[in-house]
């Protein structure tokens, strides 16, 4: 099994241009081969907190055993009850067919209690993980709060504390949880992050999920980037299925090359990287290296590609832009200006939520990100998708606005031309 | 890269036949990164300290032999030389010579290394029939160009790029004994054959200009259009069927005969603006001439020019 590389870039700059932009494409195999089966460690943490009695605790206990079928055989899982403290009630054991019956028994007889204090349990989700080595590592956590029952850092320490020991999707269930707070947790934790509106559609979330960590394959791949000396590493966002600033996860291997971490992979998985470097300008028709991208995979670095920089005082050349990079940029500043809009909104600047929210249904339309756009128009009535032209709803639904602000990163790949 | 290698990439001729008349390139101690003054250059060329791309010892070659010489030049404007030559010579008098010109396809993968294979294997089977009178040179000059286009298509190259598989067009020419001088083409490299009386382009192209041209349309047109040099035929994995342009040219009188790539026509593309240049002395000055030329009109591709010196047969002349 190999994986395999892939860079979109226009590499001409004008004279004196210092900035590169590359789309790397990332594609894991389509089948990995035998004896490559990591080993999958799951932790779930189910909110008990005093605010899920009724209707969202009946629907977790049920998601929750809805998970633990979804594990393999011979996987290891944990569950966690969390409230002002953290609860393991299902030690890290290997998955049987026995010890998932016993553990839907524990949840079915899940009460609930207390607070939330959603560090605690990132904290007692790593302890899990530290009882049995394996090679991919992931949690599942919901809640249905605000992290309130304990010390203002505590979260924020717990998150440093826990990045590459595993993995985290976070969903909030309901309205009264904040949106940043789970953001913040599953940014650093190389996972996702949604909301689950009505307590009923926890289940089949729940299955997927898991259905997703469970294919997981390899665990451990990190993307390795050679810049030339002189140069600055401006960003590397993931960028492809959704947007994720890593620049602030790069590890040095030496003073010219970085690792970021991606996560564990599915076989056939593709992701897409926006890589962007400052390089120091070479005379017109001359010609640096401005990266050098690998995979590694458990250590091993494989399979690499070039990123080019040519001066040219030809405009024809340089002035081309690479349909990769400006379809990114373009959901980037799609991400943005909803993050924009609803800040607005927040504050009540109607005027300023208009525009933002405007630009964004443009932008979307430009794009061609429908999910996107289908998210705005339940927030703004769209008179003219092309031109941005809105109008902001009478009444908005805080869950719509909350679905609009976790998902306005999930991006989607440029249309294939044939 | 090791002297000998230099040696072989810049003769082309690795050849039991290959005389001794060869020059031998000094190869060229690297003086450190033009940037940065680094000394480490990773296998694409690049510094391993600022990424500069160094210059390579294919950036510019001459060849000079007794009655040919040959110059290749990266230009001005791309960053590596994809063309490729190989040229040898039996005697000092081109009775007996084989030269071969490819350029590599600047859109596929590897285009240095595709022209270089291509230009290698053929002048090695070129060779074989210089001094072998049973060989028949229009099958040896068939036999050259496939075994050429298997040389290109055995690179490895990868799918997944947006380049394509490593390609390259050609030209070569073929004579023993005195006799006809026998070229053979694909793509857009050419020969030329100037002479007093008979001067002629030997080689048509295979470009989207020359078969609207065939097809009636308006030269001065079909030449305008931005697609007007887009090849038709090359050799490569992903190569239409080859069918090249294979010409049998007699040597009646004495003349010169020029093997060039786009790198210089592009800048004069006729017998009469390239005839003075051509002539001009030796075979070397006149190459190193056409070279300059094409670097002083912008120098914007590679450029490769071999001229050699063609006399009518010693025996029918004596």
């Amino acid at each position: 099994m190999s994986f395999e590389l892939s860079v979109a870039e226009n590499e001409y700059l004008p004279a004196d241009a210092a900035e590169v932009n590359a789309i790397v494409t990332v594609a894991a195999p389509a089948t990995l081969g035998v004896g490559t089966t990591a080993k999958l460690c799951e932790v779930i943490v189910v909110d008990i907190s005093t605010s899920m009695q009724g209707a969202r605790l009946r629907s977790a206990r049920e998601a929750a055993a809805v998970a633990v079928d979804q594990i393999l055989d011979g996987a290891h899982f944990a569950i966690i009850a969390g409230n002002h403290r953290a609860t393991v009630i299902v030690p890290m054991a290997e998955s049987t067919p026995e010890r998932r019956t016993f553990a839907k028994q524990i949840v079915g007889n899940l009460q609930c209690e207390g607070g939330t204090a959603i560090g605690t349990w990132l904290e007692k989700a790593s302890e899990q993980f530290a009882l049995t080595p394996g090679d991919i590592h992931h949690c599942l956590l919901l809640t249905d709060g605000k992290d309130e029952s304990e010390a203002h850092n505590q979260l924020e320490q717990a998150i440093a504390s826990c990045i590459g020991q595993f993995q985290c999707d976070c969903r909030g269930v309901g309205t009264n949880w904040i949106v940043e707070e789970l953001r913040s947790i599953s940014s650093a934790l190389l996972g996702t992050v949604d909301i689950v509106p009505e307590p009923s559609l926890l289940s089949a979330e729940f299955a997927r999920i898991i259905q997703t960590a469970m294919s997981k394959q390899v665990g451990d791949v990190g993307l390795r980037v050679w810049t030339p000396q002189g140069s600055h590493l401006q960003y590397l966002k993931e960028v492809f299925p959704a947007e994720e600033d890593r620049t602030s996860m790069a590890t040095p291997v030496n003073p010219l090359t970085v690792d970021f971490p991606t996560g564990a992979w599915a076989a056939g998985e593709s992701r897409d990287y926006h890589l962007c470097v400052h390089v120091t300008p070479a005379p017109v028709n001359e010609e640096r290296l401005a990266a050098r991208v690998s995979i590694v995979v458990n250590g091993e670095p494989t399979e690499v590609s070039l990123v080019r920089a040519r001066w040219t005082d030809d405009e024809a050349l340089s002035a081309r832009i690479c349909p990769e990079v400006a379809h990114y940029t373009g959901q980037s500043d799609l991400a943005q200006a909803i993050a924009d809009g609803l800040e607005a909104l927040q504050v009540g600047d109607q005027q300023t939520a208009t525009v933002k929210l405007g630009n964004a249904v443009k932008l979307a339309s430009d794009v061609n990100n429908t999910q996107t756009l289908k998210l705005l128009q339940r927030v703004v009535d769209v008179d003219d998708a092309p031109t941005g032209t809105i109008r902001l709803k009478s009444s908005i639904d805080k869950a719509d606005e909350m679905a609009l602000d976790t998902r306005r990163t999930v991006t989607v790949r440029i249309a294939v031309k044939d | 890269m090791s002297a000998d290698d230099c040696f072989c990439e810049c003769c082309g001729a690795p050849l039991a036949a290959a005389p001794a008349a060869h020059p031998t390139p000094a190869p060229s101690e690297p003086a450190g990164c033009v940037d940065c003054g680094g000394s480490a250059v990773d296998p694409d060329g690049y510094c391993e300290r600022c990424g500069r791309l160094q210059s390579a010892p294919t950036d510019h070659i001459e060849i000079e032999l007794e009655a040919l010489a040959g110059v290749t030049d990266k230009g001005l404007v791309h960053p590596r030389n994809e063309d490729s030559m190989a040229l040898v010579e039996l005697d000092t008098d081109a009775q007996s010579f084989a030269v071969v010109v490819c350029d590599g396809v600047s859109t596929s993968q590897h285009a240095d290394q595709a022209s270089r294979v291509a230009a290698d294997a053929a002048v090695a089977v070129l060779g074989k029939a210089l001094d072998d009178p049973s060989i028949d040179l229009v099958g040896a000059t068939a036999d050259a160009l496939a075994t050429a286009q298997a040389a290109v298509i055995a690179l490895v190259w990868d799918r997944t790029d947006a380049l394509g598989p490593p390609s390259c067009t050609y030209v070569s020419a073929l004579r023993r004994d005195g006799g006809a001088v026998v070229t053979a083409s694909i793509g857009d490299t050419r020969a030329y054959w100037f002479a007093s009386q008979g001067s002629a382009r030997l080689s048509p192209d295979d470009s989207w200009a020359a078969d609207q041209i065939a097809g009636g349309v308006d030269p001065a047109i079909a030449e305008a259009d931005p697609r007007a040099h887009a090849i038709t035929h090359w050799l490569g994995v992903d190569a239409p069927a080859l069918a090249p342009h294979v010409v049998t040219q007699a040597i009646d009188e004495p003349g010169r005969l020029l093997v060039c790539s786009d790198g210089l026509w592009n800048y004069a593309s006729t017998i009469e603006r390239l005839a003075p240049m051509v002539q001009s002395g030796s075979p070397l000055d006149a190459a190193q001439i056409l070279n300059h030329f094409a670097l002083e009109q912008g120098g914007h591709d590679n450029i490769t020019v071999v001229v050699v010196t063609v006399a009518p047969s010693k025996e029918t002349s004596a």
